[in-house]
């Protein structure tokens, strides 16, 4: 798929979804007006970035991971800027994010999303 | 005359003296030693989602007062508290007395001169410590200082059952003795008069005397809200321990800054933590050796007329009607505010990660009594001004936390101490000028 079709479809998801949806991901940097190279079809996720991100990898994480799938949380990921197109970890970009993201409870503990986005991630990863 | 010899009544009298005050009589209902007689003089009935022993025990009927039971906890009182006028002086007025207070209160230096540091990167975040003193006991510690001292008159097992007023002059003070109970009461003239039997004895005897029935004495009855052990933190133990004092015996706290206190309308708002197991987990996408602690939430409460001591209907062995509380801290709504709120900058700060707090909060009390008889400008709205003097009369003053119109989170002692010498400053400039006419 176009990975300009896909910002664009899914921002129109989100304007669908509300206002606050389609600004957060505004603040996040994804917007049908940015212009993006398309992910290849064949696109794998960087073995550098398994590297990356192996520090993070937490048991805990696991029945977060059981929802979820890697590629999909991989390009989430990749929209929002936290991993740079070669698949680079971006971790001040990870620290902007958390500052307005609201926080949510994962095991009895806040986190924000993209933060457990990004671990379970890694421990899909490990 | 000063009644009452806790921290407050002890601070203001041997201040009295050091400036030069010939005469002062000190005035305590119970004994040397503690007595579960005596005790039972404290007693209050009512209603409180504290129970109303947590009153009578922190009314500690023997020389010494309180401080008999003290754990030594000291903290500054928050700006916070002084940021909307709450206050009838600055805040540099209250913390000038500051290093004097902790000499007396045996506080290390650090406690008044690095209260609290700013968390790097996120001001919205300080880390303030209680510091621990020796706990002293001012019974212990003035038993002969105070026997021996010339100015100095100590009179034990007398209890005050009511002062006498001709206008607005207190002309003297009506002492009853629980061991003669059916013995003419003894009269003792002063000059000047100085209350200090605690959050509930000091309404209360004003309430006894009848003296300023316009003022709300007995009103804003105000408590620490404590919620101990009330959830658990991870820590960045390397990045935390960067705060801690040196020298200094504390407990670890972080609490909301004053600025953001103030931005968010929340009170001010302490996390008591420690640093125990470690765990190697991630946080801000970084992993890191986090200390799991469990903490406990120290507060400010708003002060609500609702909470109360008035006198009831029982009486008690000297014949007089007990104390009545009225007390519910209402404080599960501003505390789960509160808590998202710290939670968020814990979070932005990248110094730790909090757990949501259970459905339902167990609250306790620090046993710090406060507000009854309030600090203010007007008649209508205080019991003193800021000098401690009740408002309707010329003579009569209150020591203690009684006076506190807000009570921050601050643990009150260092504050009790502090103001208890701005009150002997005061008194001995005004007994000076009354001596030379």
């Amino acid at each position: 798929m176009d990975r300009r079709l896909f910002l664009a479809q899914l921002c129109n998801l989100t304007a669908t979804a509300g206002v606050s949806g389609a600004l957060g991901l505004t603040l996040l940097g994804c917007s049908d007006s940015q212009q993006r190279p398309a992910l290849k079809s064949d696109d794998r996720i960087p073995t550098s970035l398994r590297q990356d991100l192996a520090q993070l990898v937490h048991a805990e994480f696991s029945s977060h991971a059981e929802q979820h799938e890697e590629v999909a949380l991989y390009r989430r990921l990749l929209d929002k800027g936290v991993l740079s197109e070669l698949g680079q970890y971006q971790p001040g970009r990870l620290e902007d994010i958390m500052r307005i993201e609201p926080m949510q409870e994962y095991q009895g503990f806040y986190y924000t999303e993209t933060e457990l986005e990004l671990y379970t991630l890694a421990y899909l990863l490990r | 005359m000063v009644i009452g010899s806790g921290p407050a009544g002890l601070s203001t009298a041997m201040r009295l003296a050091e400036r030069g005050v010939r005469r002062i009589a000190v005035i305590e209902s119970g004994g040397l030693n503690y007595s579960a007689n005596t005790q039972k003089l404290s007693t209050v009935t009512g209603e409180s989602d504290l129970g109303t022993d947590h009153f009578a025990r922190h009314s500690q009927r023997t020389f010494g007062g309180t401080s008999s039971l003290w754990g030594g906890w000291c903290t500054a009182m928050e700006r916070r508290a002084f940021q909307q006028g709450e206050w009838a002086i600055e805040y540099e007025e209250l913390t000038r007395y500051y290093a004097e207070a902790a000499e007396i209160l045996e506080l290390p230096s650090e406690a008044i001169y690095y209260p609290e540091s700013v968390i790097e990167g996120c001001p919205q975040l300080v880390y303030k410590p209680f510091y621990l003193s020796n706990a002293v006991r001012f019974g212990t510690k003035y038993r002969g200082f105070i026997a021996a001292h010339e100015q100095i008159d100590l009179l034990v097992s007398h209890t005050c059952a009511k002062l006498v007023q001709d206008g607005a002059i207190v002309t003297e003070a009506v002492l009853r003795n629980l061991f003669s109970p059916g013995a003419e009461p003894e009269v003792i003239k002063a000059d000047h008069f100085v209350l200090a039997c605690g959050g509930v004895g000091n309404p209360r005897l004003l309430h006894l005397s009848g003296i300023a029935p316009a003022s709300p004495v007995g009103l804003y009855l105000m408590e620490h809200p404590h919620l101990v052990n009330v959830a658990k933190i991870y820590l960045d133990a390397e990045k935390i321990q960067r705060y801690f004092p040196r020298r200094s015996r504390v407990v670890h706290a972080l609490q909301l800054s004053t600025e953001h206190c103030v931005e968010q309308g929340l009170l001010s708002f302490s996390v008591s933590f420690d640093l125990d197991e470690l765990h190697k987990k991630p946080l801000r996408g970084s992993a890191r050796q986090l200390a799991l602690t469990d903490v406990t939430v120290r507060s400010e409460m708003p002060p609500d007329p609702e909470n109360r001591i008035e006198l009831g209907q029982q009486i008690d062995a000297l014949g007089q009607p007990r104390g009545r509380v009225q007390f519910h801290s209402r404080y599960d709504r501003l505390a789960r505010r509160s808590w998202q709120t710290f939670s968020r900058q814990l979070l932005n700060s990248g110094l730790g990660r909090p757990a949501g707090l259970p459905s339902t909060l167990k609250i306790e009390g620090g046993g710090h009594l406060m507000g009854t008889t309030r600090m203010g400008l007007a008649e209508s709205d205080s019991v003193v001004d800021g000098h401690c003097k009740v408002h309707t009369t010329d003579n009569l003053y209150i020591a203690g936390s009684s006076v506190f119109p807000a009570g921050g989170a601050a643990h009150p002692t260092l504050t009790i101490v502090a103001l208890a010498l701005r009150l002997g400053d005061h008194l001995a400039a005004v007994a000076t000028r009354h001596d030379h006419g």
